[in-house]
């Protein structure tokens, strides 16, 4: 077929007109914010009078030589020991079951999805209160077995703890997509495991989970990051403390950037975290591609 | 045919562990969502109840006849204030009991002469304003009375000439102060040592009530911020609208623009520009958190819907999955559509559209519950009341010592519907979204 020349300059009108509000959009609200924070966290920058003194690598040598600095990023590494250890399986040990029963599957996908319907901040408001030391639910049932009674959010040795537990009753979204890769896995592996006298339990465990090993990098990866990102439970269910046990870097932030108007600082701070989440995001997309080949 | 099939060895024992490993699990999950469901139901006072109980117990419709046959003023002024005395200043001090509604009724010489009911979900909006503290005094009593008649939390009936008492009315009469009801012993003990009214009391009378079980629910749209006025419709109004209007220019953006990279442009230009897009979602929210606050700022949407709004509209997750669906589009058709001489408007809105009609509603599913949940951002931007969403409401509402619990919960109730009912109607889209965006990574 012959390409008409002319026409396509007409077309190109269309795809501008089409494209011009996202490029915008993505310009102002994410390249443009990137780069200020990067000019920002060079200066000792003020609201008044922008952008301030330049400090150069100041705002950095100050947050490497304070301690608040490293009580945060020891306390985010912490938690993503504690999520990754704690929660980060369980959605796919729910999908291996849940991939097991054929009656009712659909019922028992949507009571999975159901608890995701509370809005994180109020679930984690409702945690607040089964936590509570006095009336609270989780206080009670444990002194039925003669534990606790529990300080879960005062005490500095599981205030930690306390805000990763919620997470650890899984389900929601992220079995739907363990569940979905699996029913993915081809039926032929599966037959011919079956056909090589593998039983149920050894194909789940040599057939059935390697399957999953493509998603389960990628989930990592997006997990690692929200881990890092995380900012509501600790705010809202401690706010940091007890004795800055649960202050992570998200939390430096936000302090620093809306209580005392340090926005150079807490710039500074955020571009740390952008470069350690591309770090990981690099390295686990190498070994992934080592895997695959 | 089951006969014919040979039983695996294990199978039987994976079927079962799968059956109660899935069942645990979803019961332990759904304690949580149970326990918010109870405690929402809750009075003041068994909300604190140790043990704690998941029953929550009936509120009780009480009702006080009090004796003014010896008094001479005769004013509707004078009985008004008597019986918001009687209200409020018992309440008050019973504040955390299970009292659904409290009706107060004033007889003269066997005739009633004046009744004024309050439901409990108007006691608890008005407390905070009408009785701060226990101060049970006439003058107190004057100051108030204006603001109980301009809010309207107790409804006042006064009958000049007195009406006789209805059937029900008699029989409480007859009974006196019920002897076998705890509540109404004491509230009968408190009102006959009480010493702020003039009449005496003849009788208190409760019984439960069903149609008080959901005033928490009431309670919270009652409840206003002390500054701005404002309340939980309000901050439901502001999430719905940032909800809404963020669906919109995700899709129509998102849209547009990937079917543009898809269809309209170079393969070149297509490829460079979708990595321009895709590559934010790299960028995390904190890393431009601050940045972006001072460019709304500089907007004057500090304070502001739209200032919530805008920052939505780049969002490389919706073009990533835009782009892939359009891909696969099939392309016959489109020129076919060319050569008839449509054009790229009509042929997207028209054609595009109703084809990708699946990639739309999941995005618009997607972008629900990331906005509806989202809270980091109008905590930022919005520090006014006016313009609070939901989730930065909840949140202040655990540090406002006015609402116990039990308010709070229902209020988290609220929140949780929207979503339930997205998840319940859309459970298949939300599967097929899942393992769409799940295959492509």
């Amino acid at each position: 077929m012959l390409k008409p020349p002319r026409k396509r300059r007409k077309l190109n009108w269309i795809a501008i007109f089409f494209l011009t509000p996202a490029i915008v959009a993505f310009l102002m609200f994410k390249y443009i914010p990137l780069l200020r924070a990067v000019y920002m966290s060079f200066f000792d920058y003020s609201l008044m009078n922008p952008p301030g003194n330049f400090l150069g690598l100041g705002n950095y040598v100050l947050l490497f030589k304070s301690s608040v600095f490293w009580t945060a990023f020891g306390n985010t590494l912490a938690f993503s020991a504690l999520y990754i250890g704690l929660t980060f399986w369980v959605p796919i040990v729910q999908a291996l079951f849940l991939n097991e029963i054929h009656r009712n599957n659909s019922l028992f996908r949507v009571l999975y999805l159901l608890p995701a319907a509370v809005p994180a901040v109020a679930g984690l408001v409702l945690w607040k209160w089964i936590y509570n030391p006095d009336y609270g639910l989780l206080n009670e049932w444990l002194a039925l077995v003669g534990l606790g009674p529990y300080n879960w959010l005062s005490d500095p040795a599981i205030a930690k703890l306390a805000i990763v537990i919620p997470s650890m009753l899984g389900g929601g979204i992220n079995v739907l997509i363990y569940y979905s890769a699996l029913r993915s896995i081809p039926e032929e592996t599966v037959e011919a495991a079956k056909i090589d006298g593998a039983n149920p339990w050894q194909r789940i465990l040599s057939v059935i989970f390697p399957g999953l090993r493509f998603i389960i990098g990628i989930q990592f990866v997006a997990f690692i990051a929200a881990v890092f990102l995380s900012f509501e439970p600790m705010y809202i269910m401690t706010g940091g403390g007890p004795v800055d046990s649960t202050r992570v870097l998200t939390m430096l932030v936000f302090d620093y950037a809306f209580q005392s108007y340090r926005f150079g600082l807490a710039g500074a701070i955020s571009l740390i975290m952008f470069v350690l989440i591309a770090a990981i995001t690099m390295v686990q997309l190498r070994l992934s591609k080592d895997q695959t080949q | 045919m089951k006969s014919n099939r040979i039983r695996e060895k294990g199978a039987g024992s994976l079927k079962l562990a799968a059956y109660i490993i899935t069942i645990l699990f979803i019961a332990v999950s759904l304690i949580p969502m149970a326990w918010m469901l109870s405690s929402s139901l809750k009075d003041g006072k068994s909300i604190y109840s140790l043990p704690p109980k998941w029953i929550p117990s009936l509120p009780q419709a009480v009702s006080i006849i009090i004796d003014y046959s010896g008094t001479t003023a005769t004013d509707e002024q004078f009985y008004e204030r008597e019986a918001a005395k009687a209200t409020w200043y018992t309440w008050k001090k019973f504040q955390n009991e299970a009292i659904g509604e409290l009706k107060v009724i004033g007889m003269k010489d066997d005739r009633k002469i004046f009744e004024a009911t309050t439901p409990s979900y108007l006691f608890t909006a008005g407390r905070p304003e009408i009785v701060p503290a226990q101060v049970f005094t006439d003058e107190m009593i004057k100051v108030k009375l204006p603001i109980i008649r301009a809010k309207g939390y107790t409804e006042f009936k006064t009958y000049a000439d007195g009406v006789d008492l209805d059937g029900a009315e008699t029989q409480n009469l007859r009974e006196g102060i019920m002897a076998d009801q705890n509540l109404s012993t004491q509230l009968g003990e408190y009102l006959d040592t009480a010493n702020f009214m003039q009449g005496s009391l003849l009788a208190v009378h409760q019984v439960g009530s069903w149609a008080h079980f959901f005033d928490n629910y009431k309670v919270i749209f009652k409840t206003k911020g002390l500054d701005s006025g404002v309340g939980l419709q309000t901050y439901i109004g502001n999430s719905i609208f940032v909800t809404v209007v963020t669906i919109v220019l995700h899709i129509l953006i998102g849209g547009t623009a990937s079917y543009a990279l898809s269809r309209l442009v170079s393969k070149k230009w297509g490829a460079g520009l979708t990595m321009f897009f895709v590559a934010t979602i790299m960028i995390p929210e904190f890393a431009v958190l601050v940045p972006l606050y001072l460019t709304i700022e500089q907007m004057g949407l500090v304070d502001t819907l739209w200032g919530i709004i805008l920052p939505h509209s780049a969002w490389g997750i919706a073009i990533f999955l835009f782009k892939g669906f359009f891909d696969q589009l099939p392309g016959e058709l489109l020129q076919a559509a060319r050569i008839d001489g449509a054009s790229e408007y009509r042929i997207y809105f028209t054609m595009v559209i109703p084809l990708s009609i699946p990639i739309f509603t999941t995005i618009g599913v997607m972008s629900f519950m990331a906005t509806w949940n989202e809270f980091l951002w109008p905590l930022v931007v919005g520090r006014k009341e006016e313009v609070w969403t939901l989730t930065v409401a909840i949140n202040s509402f655990t540090s406002n010592q006015s609402m116990g619990p039990h308010i709070v919960m229902s209020t988290l109730a609220i929140a949780t519907i929207p979503l339930l009912l997205v998840f319940i109607s859309c459970q298949k889209l939300i599967e097929r979204g899942v393992a769409w965006t799940g295959v492509k990574g």
